[in-house]
């Protein structure tokens, strides 16, 4: 029990840092809340009572742990613009963000995965070379740009999928899916490039290993070397690199996200800066990095489940 | 039968085939050759194994033993070119060569007839599956046993090795067992199906000295009590005495000596065997340390083998114009055994 407590337990000092940043990245810029919301516009005179009203004039510390005390009950503000709760522009924006991720996810496993065990297996061969391609492309490509091209292939010349927009899954699932096949494959294909290198390395390593030669003595059909006894002690590096990659994919996803017209997490903060809406920023910025926290726990998590020895 | 008369003079295979399949060996291994590219690493290697007996095959690192263990299991990959025979006698009666099969039938045969246990019980087992379930899996990949019976079979066999409280170690990772425990396991899954041969390549290289005891205790027992053939190979003239029927010494690629372990330990033939012999820490009568004579020099490299009898420049009884023109081969010498040396006859006098 202790084991899995301990983690969870240290994830408290790293989002209490997080949310630290987030609040004085938001207060070291120019221009404050204050301006944002009466214009350029508006009179010192003006300024001075709004920022009055919105206790602007307090020291930093005490606004932080004002603000801190009421994000932890789950008041994270209003928009400075539309005056609606963080909270519930959140529990919007973050279905549509999760889903971008799940599905992206997915998709970079289905993809990244065998073909990684495929690349190990034939070695030096046709496949070999043809997915290292595959997959030195899909880190360079950056996300935007490969967004506009399948948006162009798929949807202006093929007329396959729709080129953006967004209906929420429940409301119509059959066109919420033809909504997010692009932008997941999108955000899976660079994810699905350094998951794939991840599992020909560490097939290549564990299938040089003597347990593997002590498989093939007992007489192991191929297939089931490969995938019982050598992805089985692959999966522990492969697991690491998933749970390191969240951050990348979640940046992915803001981008994504604008390139697709997604009402996501990554827009919402995007949104939010371009109109300087502080209370939206930091509200997305500290639910992104709880995510990440939450996944990298997770990652923990599961590799003890797949490495006995650390059990 | 003498598992070391099939022994030939040249390097002509002698039919082992013909006559009825029960007189035989069960394992005949002629004119083996392993090659990777140009490099030969073994060349006109012959030996055969009866069922119920020990062939020790003793060398150096390097001297090709590990890769003639491979090559008989099927286990050496598509780089090695291998050519010769491996004649084995299955069960039914029926004999294979097993350099031969295609990999699905040398597949059949792996882990049901022929087995094979190898030096580093450290690494041998897989590190995230359960012990029970990787001795199970013999079974399954050979047949469809039902649960019960598969897990009653691994439990016998486990409690055949003297692994102690073999239930909860059914459910243990290899991790949480000792070199020695590990090493046991090894041996209960390489017998689960009763092979009529077994390979041991080094197994008690890389265990303490008392439970490299144990350890050769069991595979003795085992296999009188099993009556299947042992291959058993070391680096160690030691052990050969301690555990052998017959020895065939191996250098560079090639049998240098054979004959039944008693005999060629007793009075060795060849400057190698000898060798071999001064070099293992041995006291006198009285205790005292004898000192060593180590060999000088290291086995060749297979690359640039040098001419003539492969041994020469580090024998200490080379003659030269000779030992370094003339390639000896292997030649009978009397009572089942034969040595592979040019002045063999000058050196006994």
């Amino acid at each position: 029990m202790r084991r899995v407590l301990d983690p969870v337990l240290q994830i408290v000092p790293t989002v209490l840092v997080v949310s630290l940043i987030a609040f004085l990245l938001t207060s070291l810029l120019p221009g404050d809340a204050a301006l944002s919301r009466l214009g350029l516009d508006a009179t010192q005179e003006q300024l001075d009572t709004m920022r009055e009203q919105m206790g602007l004039n307090d020291p930093v510390p005490v606004r932080y742990l004002y603000w801190l005390g009421r994000a932890v009950t789950g008041d994270l503000g209003n928009s400075l613009r539309s005056g609606e709760p963080v909270a519930e522009v959140l529990a919007r924006r973050i279905p549509v963000t999760l889903e971008l991720a799940v599905f992206g996810t997915g998709l970079a496993l289905l993809i990244g995965v065998p073909l990684g065990i495929l690349a190990a297996v034939r070695r030096d061969s046709w496949i070999d070379v043809a997915t290292n391609l595959f997959a030195l492309s899909g880190m360079a490509i950056p996300f935007f740009w490969l967004g506009l091209l399948l948006i162009m292939f798929f949807s202006l010349h093929l007329q396959w999928l729709p080129p953006s927009g967004y209906v929420p899954f429940f409301e119509n699932p059959v066109r919420n899916l033809h909504l997010m096949a692009l932008p997941s494959l999108t955000i899976a294909v660079a994810f699905a490039a350094t998951l794939m290198r991840q599992t020909r390395a560490s097939m290549l390593e564990v299938l040089n290993a003597d347990y593997i030669r002590t498989a093939h003595a007992k007489g192991t059909p191929p297939i089931r070397v490969i995938l019982h006894h050598a992805l089985r002690n692959a999966l522990i590096p492969i697991i690491t690199v998933l749970g390191l990659q969240m951050g990348t994919l979640l940046g992915g996803a803001i981008v994504t996200e604008t390139v697709f017209g997604l009402p996501g997490l990554g827009r919402m903060m995007v949104d939010g800066i371009y109109k300087r809406d502080f209370p939206i920023v930091q509200g997305a910025l500290i639910t992104i990095v709880v995510a990440i926290v939450v996944t990298n726990l997770l990652t923990d998590l599961c590799y003890r489940f797949v490495n006995p020895r650390i059990r | 039968m003498n598992s070391m008369m099939a022994m030939a003079t040249d390097n002509r295979a002698v039919p082992l085939t013909d006559g009825p399949a029960t007189s035989s060996p069960l394992l005949g291994v002629e004119d083996l050759g392993i090659a990777f590219g140009a490099t030969k690493v073994v060349e006109g290697l012959r030996f055969s194994v009866d069922p119920g007996r020990t062939l020790a095959i003793v060398g150096e690192s390097g001297s090709g033993k590990s890769i003639t263990s491979l090559a008989v299991m099927g286990l050496l990959g598509s780089s090695a070119s291998v050519s010769g025979r491996a004649l084995f006698r299955r069960r039914d009666g029926e004999v294979v060569d097993l350099l031969r099969l295609s990999p699905g039938r040398s597949r059949a045969l792996r882990g049901d007839e022929i087995a094979m246990v190898f030096q580093e019980p450290m690494t041998a087992l897989n590190p995230v599956l359960r012990i029970g379930d990787q001795l199970v899996e013999v079974l399954r990949n050979h047949g469809r046993p039902t649960r019960g019976a598969a897990r009653a079979r691994a439990l016998e066999m486990l409690r055949t090795v003297g692994i102690p409280d073999p239930e909860s170690r059914l459910h243990a990772y290899p991790h949480e067992l000792s070199g020695g425990m590990r090493q046991r396991v090894m041996i209960a899954m390489a017998l689960m199906l009763e092979p009529g041969l077994l390979i041991a390549d080094e197994p008690t290289t890389a265990l303490d000295v008392t439970i490299q005891a144990q350890i050769l205790l069991l595979l003795r027992r085992l296999q009188k009590s099993l009556g299947m053939a042992l291959v058993f190979i070391t680096h160690d003239l030691g052990i050969v005495g301690q555990i052998a029927d017959d020895v065939a010494v191996m250098y560079s690629g090639r049998v240098v000596e054979a004959g039944p372990a008693r005999a060629v330990l007793a009075t060795p033939n060849h400057p190698y065997t000898r060798g071999l012999l001064g070099s293992a820490p041995q006291v006198d009568a009285s205790g005292t340390p004898l000192p060593l004579k180590p060999i000088p020099g290291i086995v060749p490299s297979p690359v640039f083998p040098p001419a003539g009898c492969r041994f020469h420049p580090r024998c200490g009884e080379a003659k030269a114009g000779l030992c370094d023109r003339t390639e000896p081969v292997l030649e009978p010498t009397g009572s089942a055994r034969g040595v592979s040396c040019l002045r063999w006859k000058e050196i006994a006098s």
